[in-house]
This record gives structure tokens, C-alpha cells and sequence, in this order.
């Protein structure tokens, strides 16, 4: 049993100090810079970006929200300490509020948050408090090491962070158990796609690579406490950020119906294999979990981009022939002008879709006073703080496949 | 006042039957038909200014001159608003009816909405954008038919936000993005609570539906038939003299190879946008297996190449625009004697 406390951020301050008084976050510079020391890493900037500012930030990498251990163990298991299995104990979670990762990284595509205006309407980072740490490399360090330190450094920041929050009174708290005690109501599971094709496109559980995993199961409290880390830097949209795996909605919205309409009868991590063989092997193993457990029926969700959506559809398709009803979350790929038929393909079994909206809808913004991140944008022409037409796909979690974005699509 | 211009067929223009179906496209002033009920029905919130009238079969001969002909007519008149049919359950009236509709919406940007039976093969220009409510399959439900046409159409003309849910309409093939009601997660775990327990639940998404192409049966003997290459990987001449697009292709071209005996780099290349074409480059046999093919026509084991490639880039191309490239690329090689074709895609 996990016990969480929840302490809500409401404004958040760079200082002296390191404090949480009524939604008040002040963190001291100097402690968090000195967590980012590493040969590869050149600087660390911090910056803090507030819902309603006129900001935009670029070159976003990963969003992780702070937590920390009450007592005994540490978060994010297998980076900041012994990869033993968590989801127990106490853990301190900060809400309202999320440590931006943001530097150059060649391999990365360029993601985008606007903090006002119609940008920040669809993306569910806009609505945090941001504490932005941007990272500059030492020239001609290895990128593989350097995105490996800073990934490294952003979670022992994010623990720092959290850990501010344990003195503190929490404003809410909550039991997570590690199984459903639940009788005589439909037993509901998650099939958690991952993606995981190596470096740059990568996912840890407990420090390691999932490349190459067979489907496994895993608790929420393991999840809440940070078994799970992105290290995909595809995809700004469509990618399972560290933030989505500790907020993951589809898992939250399981817990909060346990006993009432559902048994939440599990989650099963699965990796999205780079071969079809590798694809038919982890849809079959996780179908398989599926059906050993019991499950009537399951949500499955993706992570990136065309061949992801072939995990989904495989996994709907064994899942569905062993029983196991199966609903996919799904973006669309509908043209710039939504003509163009959403999906790339589908299998017969794979009949319940819920849209978390059109990759390439185009969106407007508007110019903005301060940019975060860089002096430059790949994504468009014309300066980097000016007026841009750029697809849905840029935002950052807009299209989350976990769905804590708020768009879907809907024929007109 | 809305300028209302409402569209029928020679038969609900009262002008006859099947013998007057080749009736080429022609405006009368005021309402004509059913477009008398029309005018009523608008009390004094428009007028219908005109009406549009074209035979059935000449429609369905040459839908393109026809849209072209009524498209010259309606800009004229200045409408506001385009209402066609209702055609019930009449296939070829139901095609002009949506034809003429998407038309006016897309390329004159007039407000136009469409009547017809949802069984009807016109409700295929609602997946092209037009706006179509269903209606009986007979005329005898006229009286019924049109309040919902005109209502639509008045809302669609006020600029007023729609959906099919709530105006009735048959869902267009246009996906915008909104801000959900609910958050997906909980619209996720309804939709499997009611599959599980045998509910009745709506897809979010469309499925697709893909053709499926039966095989041609096997050439008797491939050493008499004069074989054709044809390609979606954007081989072109050097320059790209028909500038096909790197992707979402509009048209596509063929080029002689009459006397090559393969496709020297430098002289040929591929303007796909969808892969990295260096070794297609140094190579473009790669793409187009001409090398090969005249090895096989000089040692007989097939009779001939045919003269031209055909090319274009599959790279985003819409599955609408390839449908029309094969139906031209099949219609000139059959008429050319050749029996069968390599297609090589990227």
C-alpha cells in the first residue's frame, strides 16, 4: 500500500530558501545547481514559467512532476538509488507544478509550450507552474552521455524538489493499493504501451532500458513512485513524457473506480518492439497476462507515432481473440484540412477508438514577449518569438496518448 | 433576405421524364417544383431567387462539365445560400444533388446543404465535405423533406457553429479538433464497461474502410505480353520536367524509355519527399527495374516493354487522387496491348 500526500503548488519562487508555505514553492538556486554537476554538463539555467505569463519555452526534452519518500526509499528507483520494487511506504507528490528539461539534443524533435493564448489552451503543461532547467552541453561532449546526465540531474532535482514538500502539511492524501480487493464487478485492466527502440526513443523501468522486455506487470504505486522515466525524445505530442507515467490518467481514473463500476485488475507495461515479430510476440505475451489475470476487458494506450499504432492494434486484436475486451486511445492523422483518413490502418478487432485529436491540425499563436530555451526555431520560419501556424504535433503533450491533453476530433 | 438558388432535376422541374434526362444545365428565375414549398416554407426570411435545373443522365455523363456549367451559372446569381433536392432514394439525382452542393461550399464558398435518403450513393460527397440531410426514400415524403433541408441551410448561412449530432446532418469527412467534454480517460472506461457488458458503444474514430483488390487472374504466358512499369517512388528525368510534388501528389507522368537499356543516375532521379533517396540516386534501377526488364525482353521471356514509365509519389497522396492516376495509367496501357504491369512502390 502506497500512501500519497498531495501538496498543491500555487506559485513557485527561485530563492534562498528552500520552502513550501500555502502553495508558495520556493526553491534555493544553489543547491539545485549544484545537483547538475557532471564533466558533459556546461551550465544550468533556471527559469520559472507561470500559467497566463507570456512565455513560450522550446526545446523541451521531459516534464517531470517532483515527489519524494516520506521515509525509507527513494523515488525513481534504479537512477537515484538500489532498483528495488517501490509503490510502498510514503511518498510526497507536489501537484500544479512541473520541472521542464530543456536543451539542445540533436536526435530531439522540437516541442513547444505557449503559457497564453490558444497554445496553452491545448497543452496540459501550460496549465503547471513551471521550473525550467535549461542545460548546456560542454562542446563535443558524447550526446548519448550528455542526455544521460541530464536526465540523470533532472531527476535528482525533482526528488530535491519534492522533498522540500515533507515538512509540510499536505492538502490531500490518498491510499493506493497494490490490487483491486474488489468482487463481482467487471474486472478492467491497462495494457501501457512503452516505447522503447533505444537511445533517444527510450523508456526505463527501474534504470533499464525496456528495449528488451516482454510485457510485464506492474503496480500504480510503482508508477507513482517513478518506475517508470522517458528517455523518448521523438514525438513532443505523441511521446509518454516522465510527467505523463506519474500522472497517467487512464491509471488514476482505474484507481478512483475501483469498487464502484470496475475492478482495476492491473497494468501491463508493454514495449513496442521494432520488428512485426517482436510486435506479434509482445501483443500475444501481453494478451496472454490479460487473460491469465482474469481481465474482461482492457484499455490499451500507444506511445509515438505510426508503427506504435500497430502495437495497438495488435494487442486490441489478441486481447479481443482470448476474450478480453479492448478500447484504444488514438491520435488521428487527418491532414492539416482533417480530409484525409485518420488512421494509418486497423484490424477488424480493433473497433473502439477514443480520439485524443488530429496530429495535424494547424494552430495559431501569437507573438510573445519572452521566449525560454533558445534564440532559434526549426519548426517554422520567422523569429522565434514572432507569430506561428505550426500542427498540433509540436505541443508538448497535446496529443498525449496517455490522454492528459484535453483535444479530441470530431467529424463537422 | 436570404438569396436562396435551389437545385432540381429535369423531373422535378416538371420539364419530363428519362427523355429529357440529357438536359444540359439551365436557370430559370424563382422557385420551380418543390422549390415552391421552399419559398413558403422561408417566410419572409428569404426568397428563392432562382433555380438551377440539369438532366439526370447528363449529369451522370460528365459530372465535371456539369459542375463546371452549374458553378458559372450559381456565381452569377449572387446566392447566399444553395439548397439541392431533395432526391430521395434516385441514385443519379442523389450525385448531382451532392455534387452540386460540395461545389458550392468548396469552390464558391456558398452555404449549400443537400437532401437525399441516406442509402443513396450521393451521400458519398458528405465524406468530401458537403453537407447532406437525410431524408425519405420517396417523394412522397416531400412534405417532411424540406423543413430539415431549409433549416439546416439557414443555420449553416448565418455562420452559426454545427454538428452532425445536434443539426442533424450526415457526418461530413472533416476531423476538428474541440476540447472534449469529458476527459478520454473516463470516455475510455465507459466505452469498455459497455463493451464488456454487451452495450451498444460508438467508435470515436471512424474504421477505415479499405478496398479490397482481387488479384487479376495470372497472364497466360508471360513470354507473349508486353510488359509496363509503373511506380510510386517519384522517379522522374533529371529537373523533374512535370514538377511532380515530393508529397501529396495532384497528377502524375509518364516518360519514353524507348531505347534505354536502364536509368543512369544523373539522368534520372526521385523526387520522393517520405524516404532518403541517396542510394535510390546512385542507382534509380532501384526504384524502376528497367535494367533488369531488358535483360528479360532481350532474352525473350517477355515479349516487349512497353514504351513510357509511369510515375508519380505515393508520399501522403490521397487515396482518392491514386484511385484516379490508376484508373487513367490502366485505361492507356490497355489500350496499348499490355498485358500486364510492375508496379514498385517505396
Amino acid at each position: 500500500m502506497l500512501t500519497v500526500r498531495e501538496h498543491i503548488v500555487r506559485d513557485i519562487r527561485i530563492g534562498g530558501e528552500n520552502s513550501l508555505r500555502d502553495g508558495l514553492l520556493t526553491v534555493a538556486a544553489e543547491q539545485i545547481l549544484g545537483l547538475a554537476t557532471h564533466p558533459v554538463i556546461r551550465s544550468l539555467e533556471l527559469h520559472v514559467a507561470r500559467p497566463g505569463e507570456n512565455v513560450r519555452i522550446i526545446r523541451i526534452l521531459d516534464a517531470i512532476q517532483p515527489r519524494a519518500k516520506g521515509g525509507d526509499g527513494v523515488v525513481f528507483p534504479g537512477f537515484l538509488g538500489p532498483a528495488r520494487v517501490a509503490g510502498g511506504g510514503e511518498t510526497h507528490i507536489l501537484t500544479g507544478t512541473a520541472l521542464l528539461t530543456v536543451s539542445v539534443l540533436p536526435r530531439a524533435q522540437e516541442a513547444l509550450i505557449d503559457m497564453a493564448g490558444p497554445g496553452a489552451g491545448i497543452c496540459p503543461l501550460a496549465k503547471e507552474h513551471l521550473l525550467i532547467l535549461e542545460f548546456t552541453p560542454v562542446e563535443g561532449a558524447p550526446w548519448g552521455e550528455y542526455e544521460a546526465a541530464i536526465r540523470l540531474a533532472a531527476l535528482r532535482i525533482a526528488a530535491h524538489v519534492g522533498g522540500i514538500a515533507r515538512s509540510a502539511p499536505p492538502d490531500r492524501s490518498l491510499c493506493v493499493p497494490p490490487t483491486s480487493s474488489a468482487i463481482g464487478l467487471p474486472r478492467v485492466g491497462y495494457i501501457y504501451n512503452i516505447q522503447a527502440q533505444g537511445s533517444f526513443k527510450d523508456t526505463f523501468v527501474y534504470g533499464r532500458s525496456a528495449r528488451d522486455i516482454l510485457p510485464t506487470l506492474i503496480s500504480a504505486g510503482e508508477l507513482l513512485d517513478g518506475a517508470v522515466v522517458s528517455g523518448n525524445y521523438s514525438h513532443p505530442s505523441l511521446k509518454n513524457s516522465t510527467y505523463a507515467h506519474l500522472t497517467n490518467p487512464i491509471i488514476r481514473e482505474l484507481l478512483s473506480r475501483d469498487g464502484d463500476d470496475l475492478a482495476f485488475a492491473g497494468i501491463i507495461l508493454k514495449p513496442e518492439p521494432v520488428t512485426l515479430e517482436g510486435k506479434e510476440l509482445a501483443a500475444e505475451y501481453a494478451a496472454n497476462l490479460a487473460s491469465l489475470l482474469n481481465w474482461q476487458g482492457t484499455i490499451v494506450t500507444k506511445e509515438g507515432g505510426g508503427n506504435a499504432d500497430t502495437d495497438l492494434f495488435l494487442a486490441a486484436e489478441r486481447c479481443e481473440r482470448r476474450g478480453v475486451r479492448a478500447v484504444l486511445l488514438m491520435a488521428e492523422l487527418a491532414g492539416p484540412d482533417g480530409r484525409t483518413p485518420p488512421l494509418l490502418g486497423s484490424l477488424p478487432e480493433a473497433d473502439a477508438l477514443v480520439s485524443v485529436g488530429n496530429y495535424e491540425e494547424p494552430v495559431s499563436v501569437p507573438s510573445v514577449e519572452r521566449v525560454i530555451g533558445g534564440d532559434s526555431l526549426r519548426l517554422a520560419d520567422g523569429p522565434v518569438a514572432g507569430p506561428l501556424t505550426i500542427p498540433t504535433a509540436p505541443i508538448f503533450g497535446a496529443l498525449s496518448p496517455v490522454g492528459i491533453g484535453s483535444l479530441r476530433a470530431r467529424a463537422q | 433576405m436570404l438569396r436562396v438558388v435551389h437545385y432540381v432535376n429535369q423531373f422535378f422541374a416538371g420539364l419530363g421524364g428519362e427523355e429529357k434526362a440529357d438536359l444540359k444545365p439551365e436557370v430559370r428565375s424563382g422557385p420551380v417544383g418543390p422549390g415552391r414549398l421552399l419559398q413558403s416554407l422561408l417566410q419572409g426570411k428569404g426568397e428563392v431567387v432562382a433555380t438551377l435545373i440539369c438532366g439526370d443522365t447528363y449529369f451522370a455523363e460528365q459530372p465535371e462539365e456539369a459542375c463546371r456549367r452549374l458553378a458559372d451559372l450559381l456565381f452569377t446569381l449572387k446566392a447566399d445560400l444553395m439548397l439541392a433536392g431533395p432526391a430521395f432514394a434516385s441514385g443519379r439525382y442523389g450525385l448531382a444533388c451532392g455534387e452540386v452542393a460540395r461545389m458550392a461550399l468548396n469552390e464558391l464558398t456558398i452555404p449549400a446543404v443537400a437532401a437525399m435518403h441516406h442509402e443513396n450513393p450521393g451521400v458519398q460527397a458528405a465524406a468530401a465535405g458537403a453537407y447532406i440531410v437525410p431524408c425519405g426514400s420517396s417523394a412522397a415524403s416531400m412534405k417532411e423533406a424540406l423543413p430539415p433541408l431549409l433549416a439546416l441551410g439557414i443555420k449553416l448561412a448565418s455562420g452559426s457553429a454545427l454538428s452532425p449530432n445536434v443539426d442533424g446532418y450526415l457526418p461530413r469527412g472533416i476531423r476538428k479538433n474541440v476540447t472534449a467534454d469529458l476527459p478520454a480517460a473516463v470516455r475510455a472506461v465507459n466505452m469498455v464497461l459497455a463493451k464488456i457488458a454487451g452495450r451498444p458503444f460508438t467508435s470515436e474514430i471512424p474504421l477505415p474502410q479499405f478496398d479490397r483488390v482481387t488479384p487479376a487472374p495470372p497472364v497466360p504466358d508471360i513470354r507473349q505480353a508486353t510488359v509496363a512499369l509503373v511506380t510510386e517512388s517519384g522517379l522522374v528525368p533529371a529537373g523533374n520536367p512535370d514538377r511532380i510534388e515530393s508529397s501529396r501528389a495532384s497528377h502524375f507522368a509518364r516518360y519514353s524509355i524507348g531505347g534505354l537499356r536502364g536509368f543512369a543516375p544523373g539522368e534520372f532521379e526521385s523526387v520522393h519527399g517520405g524516404y532518403s533517396t541517396d542510394l535510390a540516386n546512385a542507382d534509380p534501377n532501384r526504384l524502376v527495374p528497367l535494367d533488369v526488364a531488358r535483360r528479360l525482353e532481350e532474352a525473350g521471356r517477355i515479349a516487349r516493354l512497353y514504351d513510357y514509365y509511369f510515375t508519380t509519389v505515393g508520399n501522403g497522396t490521397s487515396v482518392q487522387k491514386a484511385q484516379a492516376f490508376a484508373r487513367e495509367i490502366a485505361s492507356e496501357i490497355r489500350r496499348s496491348g499490355v498485358q500486364a504491369a510492375i508496379l514498385t512502390a517505396t
